[in-house]
């Protein structure tokens, strides 16, 4: 059982992912919308938040995360397919081989293949997490090499560098670029916090190579790479499918950055830490909901994860996470969508995280911030 | 053949006094914490370099690139995070940090403040710290919660003296070689690192020494040099200054007085920005006057034999390193302290 939980996205979404989107008609919206439903239905259920143990076959779990990695090409492929012509030829051959007619007359206008796009970005938002979990891997060099694919794919490859060595030493601190301020909204944070995280990954590359003398525009800089892999599916995308393939591929992309960065938005909401000082479970919202946990990869166990981010995923979670945000990640990204209600609900949550969990320091942080606040008659 | 699927047992640790067991495909720092070791530690991702270990006996595989958080000097001496670093042998652990830093801190007070040229001031503090030339402080300024760490150019009971290079846009510089903060209390860490301790082995008098140092490095260096002049008078010593501009050279008094009492001293100011307009000044950047010096026929030779003390910015002691690999220099007979890029 604790294997077939992680393999929802690999065994079942993404299959439905691809079928969908080579379907055509409104299928991709049908998905979509299912996908959202499940997230709302399923994730009024919790975990019970102990800790699970992989047991002997923890290389199926590791394994999932390749099998996903490959699906992704195939996603973006499918995308690619429709949006070029050529699924036609492509299902024509499937009728004749499964014998099903229907298959040759799918049709695809240009509203349901920018739909099956946007569909795919939603679900490959996952790649990010799966680069995430892998490029944490540090002491695996085949793991860190397939965590920076995932990135490339969905053309955010900066990532492996910015969370590494930025977002988790400067979490909860106005230096780090993916950490929501109190009062902000999701909106300025996604284009704050997209923005700030190149210039962060770049700065860093910079001051490494400076140090070594070495120039930061040749491949010792471990940005270009990455940059490289996703000018390369750029390519294959306008080989495949010309202008509309380019339209789509970057469909895809930005619908998945916009959806991390909606998830990165929620983790750290408001949060404050002394710069420097040790990273406490409370510095991250955490969520025990089960659906939102088994297809993300316990992501949403993110305070165990920056307390301890050399831990495997399927090991993360504590019964002891201090500050919780409840009914899954969508339905929080959801909320935020709405600033007012957004800052209204996390107001009473943050009061409680000052009054139970705040260090002196960090309330006296927050205090300044009322201060500013007040002077600037926010 | 089948002894390769055998599971190796794991390697064995000491860090100070207490033995510890460290598995082969762990880090360090997990193996230590599995076992209830009470270790400095936060980040765990390589970032905020609070698990900084000395492997002071065996060896350790980093998995990252060190060259962005450590410098030069303290990867030469082995110096890893214990977050990213597996044990490829048994090792002893030393760790950087202590496990409360701020119980460690200590209070010092500015007492003065002397310019030594237009943007380096030495900056005379009184402290009980106990401290060496060729030691490192951190320093932290009244309101800053992250330190700086100055290299100590002069010690007598109770005082010590660190060279701060002023900066534009350098707030600590800026705030440490102000005269209005004379009198002023600041924090101070304990001492650490020892450059120059390499000059302990080198007991004959004959042995030569080839230092070199970048812009405020001077002092730092100049009372290592001291140093050793004290216990052999006619150890051979030459120092290499590098300068951008004539300007920027400071300590000159002393260096004079230091090539009058012994003999075998000499030195050059390099001056890379300005041609050569006296007999110690040299038209010249530093890595290539060595160049020259391992190619010329007679004279002022370097053979490779000599001891290099090299202190100032990455990109020089880069530099000069790329000189030293060239001539096939072996890596004991270098030691390196490098600052800001």
């Amino acid at each position: 059982m604790k294997y077939l939980r992680f393999s929802a996205v690999p065994l079942f979404y993404m299959p439905l992912l691809v079928l969908s989107t080579l379907w055509g008609g409104w299928a991709p919206l049908l998905n979509l919308l299912f996908i959202f439903a499940c997230y709302f239905v399923l994730d009024r259920f919790s975990d019970r938040g102990d800790v699970q143990d992989a047991g002997r076959w923890s290389f199926v779990l590791d394994g999932l995360m390749y099998v996903y990695i490959v699906q992704s090409l195939i996603a973006v492929g499918a995308v690619l397919l429709v949006s070029g012509g050529h699924a036609h030829d492509a299902m024509q051959a499937l009728a004749r081989l499964v014998d099903m007619p229907v298959l040759a007359e799918r049709q695809w206008t240009l509203v349901q293949i920018v739909i099956a796009s946007v569909s795919t970005g939603f679900v490959l938002s996952i790649n990010m997490v799966v680069g995430h979990e892998l490029t944490h891997r540090t002491i695996s060099k085949l793991d860190m090499a397939a965590g920076n694919l995932a990135l490339a794919i969905v053309a955010d490859s900066q990532f492996a560098i910015s969370h590494v060595h930025c977002h988790h030493k400067n979490v909860a601190t106005t230096q780090d670029a993916a950490t929501a301020r109190r009062g902000e909204s999701i909106y300025r944070f996604i284009v704050r916090s997209s923005w700030e995280q190149y210039v962060e990954a770049w700065a860093f590359e910079k001051a490494r190579l400076n140090r070594l003398s070495r120039s930061v525009y040749g491949l010792g800089n471990r940005l270009i790479p990455g940059f490289i892999l996703t000018l390369l599916i750029t390519a294959i995308s306008i080989y495949v499918a010309g202008v509309m393939g380019f339209a789509c591929y970057l469909i895809v992309v930005v619908t998945s950055k916009v959806t991390y960065e909606c998830t990165n938005y929620i983790q750290h909401y408001g949060l404050v830490r002394v710069p420097g000082s040790k990273v406490r479970p409370a510095h991250s919202w955490d969520c025990r909901s089960m659906f939102s946990s088994a297809v993300l990869l316990n992501l949403t166990r993110h305070s165990d994860h920056h307390a301890n981010p050399n831990k495997k995923y399927w090991s993360l979670g504590s019964l002891e996470s201090p500050v919780l945000i409840e009914c899954g990640y969508v339905v929080q990204i959801v909320r935020s969508l709405f600033p007012r209600y957004w800052f209204r609900v996390m107001e009473r949550k943050l009061e409680h995280w000052e009054n139970r969990h705040a260090t002196a320091e960090e309330v006296a942080i927050m205090s300044e911030q009322r201060r500013q606040w007040r002077k600037q008659n926010v | 053949m089948l002894s390769f699927f055998k599971k190796k047992p794991p390697f064995v640790g000491q860090v100070g006094s207490t033995p510890c067991q460290l598995h082969r495909k762990n880090t360090i720092l997990d193996s230590l914490l599995e076992q209830g070791l009470d270790v400095p530690y936060s980040c765990q991702v390589g970032a905020c370099q609070k698990c900084l270990v000395k492997i002071a006996h065996g060896q350790a595989r980093s998995l990252i690139d060190l060259s962005h958080c450590l410098t030069p000097s303290q990867i030469a001496q082995g110096y890893v995070l214990a977050c990213q670093a597996v044990p490829q042998s048994d090792v002893h652990l030393d760790f950087l940090h202590k496990l409360d830093e701020t119980t460690n801190l200590l209070s010092a007070r500015i007492e003065h403040i002397e310019p030594m040229n237009e943007y380096i001031s030495r900056v005379t503090l009184s402290s009980l710290c106990a401290t060496q030339v060729g030691q490192s402080v951190t320093l932290t300024i009244p309101g800053a919660t992250d330190g700086r760490s100055y290299s100590i150019v002069s010690t007598s009971p109770g005082r010590l003296a660190v060279d701060v290079a002023r900066r534009e846009s350098g707030f600590y510089s800026q705030w440490l070689s102000n005269n209005a903060h004379i009198h002023q209390e600041l924090s101070i860490s304990a001492a650490f690192g020892q450059f120059g301790a390499s000059l302990n082995d080198l007991s004959k008098e004959t042995d030569r020494c080839v230092a070199v140092a970048g812009g405020s490095g001077l002092g730092m260096v100049l009372g290592v040099l001291e140093d050793r002049l004290r216990k052999y008078p006619k150890a051979s010593v030459l120092l290499m200054h590098a300068v951008r501009y004539s300007s920027h050279g400071y300590d000159e008094i002393r260096l004079e007085a230091m090539k009058k009492q012994y003999p075998a001293f000499d030195y050059r100011v390099a001056i890379s920005r300005e041609p050569s307009s006296s007999s110690a000044t040299a038209g010249e950047r530093v890595p290539a006057i060595l160049h020259e010096m391992f190619r010329a026929k007679e004279g002022d030779r370097l053979k490779g034999t000599e001891r290099f003390l090299m202190c100032g910015s990455q990109s020089l002691v880069n530099a000069c390193l790329d000189v030293l690999r060239i001539h096939a220099v072996k890596k004991h007979q270098w030691e390196i302290e490098s600052f800001g890029k």
